[in-house]
């Protein structure tokens, strides 16, 4: 890591910061950085209550099962619970009534749809997985994204689904037995042992693991539970997962780098030290039927690059979703 | 950490499995309705043999998978395509996945069985979704099973498992739907 980046993870606390924290129960440092992230106060606080009020539950309708979604709605509707589309979002729906009872229908069980977060839903979409093609999923458990990559191919081509952990695979095949996705390879391994693979994908997403300060719609307790000194670990992860990603695409194939956090060092920088690291790879413009923040260029008068404002950030405070980021790399 | 798993492309199970399912449903095209390209056989240290359905494009990835794996040291796969059963010491069983996938392919009109199905009603339904025996009156057989081994679905068409009918012709469940909630997944 470059010197000058170093800086970054050494962040004081301001008495704003601690007088936020105090007041929404965060560890200052975190709040902090919000005040580094959105450059002001007034949208510190935006984001800090947007947090408070928490999301609705939203759903992703299984098109492997319901050719079309109406179907699902009615069926829905008949159980009491009332359902509206998500607009920018093609299979998206939020939960309006009923949520209680959202994770234990039949339809649950029959794969008609998946309880899934809009950001978590925007990175398959962003990801837009050619029909017949070969795809990776990579620390893909539970298999959210790996399902809905599946409905996106409708079954064709092939997928293969990486993740670390024999536990969290289980919920993986589970999903994909109930979401009736047929073209996909489950490998329990950690990513930076895959080496053998190098240059087989046309497309890869990296979801790659973080501090998921994203879900704090979702997770309070995500306020408190993670040091600054962890995230700087986190950091590292990301850059050797990124640096293995590439590798894994093909010449003129994408990777999607995606976090469920919105902390610069988990995006930006992750980003930039994979662009000093590689020549053959440049920033593609990454949005979703116009929306999403641009991503930052400049963080704590550290220069990130100009290039890095076409990734894609979203925020519960301005587009209705949980925290993430979302960048498209190209491998020329 | 998952076992050492032993991968085999078709084995003595995978063709077992294969005969079940034809003579369940009269169809000796089922694995051609599935897509199947390839089967897949894999085996853990305990003796469970898991058979898989592989389309095309998906056994030209296991295939690089497998290949690069016996260089790089890589586990096998966890799973691959379709999940089509188990055998376990022995004795075959049909996957839920199998059942979905089916499910699927009736309600799309590319699967026609004449036989090896049965329709539940609604209050069948739910008895079978909790593994619990479902009563003659809440169950058709739309042609019987020489295997006693039949799909289950609800009237809508929605796949409930794999059921078998004891002597009092109650269908008892063999792995029902319900099993995705009580896995806790």
């Amino acid at each position: 890591m470059q010197e000058n980046y170093k800086k970054i993870f050494e962040i004081g606390v301001s008495k704003e910061a601690r007088d936020l924290a105090l007041k929404y129960g965060y560890l200052p440092y975190m709040i902090e950085r919000y005040i580094n992230i959105f450059g002001s106060l007034h949208e510190t606080i935006e984001f800090l209550e947007s947090v408070e009020h928490g999301l609705r539950k939203s759903i992703r309708c299984n098109t492997l099962v319901a050719s079309d979604c109406r179907v699902l709605e009615e069926r829905l509707e008949r159980r009491g619970i009332i359902v509206d589309r998500i607009l920018q979002l093609p299979h998206g729906y939020w939960v309006i009534d009923g949520e209680e009872k959202i994770g234990h229908t039949s339809e649950y069980i029959y794969g008609y749809y998946y309880i899934q977060g809009p950001g978590s839903m925007t990175v398959s979409y962003v990801l837009d997985p050619p029909k017949n093609s070969v795809v990776a999923d990579l620390a893909s458990a539970p298999g959210g994204k790996t399902t809905h990559i599946a409905q996106l191919m409708n079954n064709t081509g092939a997928i293969l689904s990486v993740d670390k952990s024999p536990a969290r695979a289980k919920a993986l095949k589970a999903n994909i037995q109930r979401m009736r996705v047929e073209n996909t390879v489950v490998l329990v391994e950690d990513i930076l042992r895959l080496r053998d693979l190098n240059g087989a994908f046309e497309k890869v997403l990296l979801d790659a693991p973080c501090s998921g300060e994203g879900l704090l719609p979702f997770k309070a307790e995500r306020k408190r539970s993670m040091t600054m000194l962890e995230i700087k670990r986190a950091h590292e992860l990301q850059v050797r997962l990124a640096k293995k990603a590439v590798e894994l695409v093909r010449e003129g194939g994408i990777l999607l780098y995606a976090t469920c956090s919105i902390g610069v060092e988990e995006n930006e920088l992750v980003l930039r030290e994979l662009l000093e690291d590689r020549e053959d790879i440049e920033i593609l413009p990454t949005r979703w039927r116009g929306q999403g923040e641009p991503g930052i260029t400049e963080y704590m008068d550290v220069n990130l690059g100009s290039e890095l404002k076409r990734c894609m950030r979203l925020y519960p405070h301005k587009h209705k979703t949980e925290g993430f980021f979302l960048c498209l790399v190209k491998r020329k | 950490m998952p076992g050492k798993k032993e991968v085999e492309l078709e084995c003595k199970e995978s063709r077992r499995l294969a005969e079940l399912l034809k003579s369940t449903f009269n169809e000796p095209r089922i694995l051609e309705i599935l897509e199947c390209h390839q089967l897949l056989c894999s085996s853990d240290s305990t003796g469970v043999t898991s058979v898989y359905c592989l389309k095309r494009d998906v056994s030209g990835l296991i295939e690089l998978v497998l290949r690069r794996s016996a260089v790089s040291g890589l586990r096998a796969p966890e799973h691959a395509g379709i999940l089509l059963g188990t055998s376990v010491k022995g004795e075959i069983r049909l996957s839920l996945h199998l059942a979905y996938i089916l499910a699927t392919r009736a309600s799309r009109g590319l699967f026609r069985p004449q036989q090896g199905v049965i329709a539940v009603n609604r209050h069948g339904e739910r008895a079978f979704t909790f593994s619990k025996p479902v009563g003659i009156s809440d169950y058709r057989v739309l042609g019987v099973s020489p295997t006693n081994t039949y799909l289950v679905l609800s009237e809508q068409g929605d796949p409930l498992g794999w059921g078998t009918l004891d002597p009092h012709k109650r269908l008892v469940p063999l792995i029902d739907s319900g099993w995705f909630l009580r896995a806790g997944w």
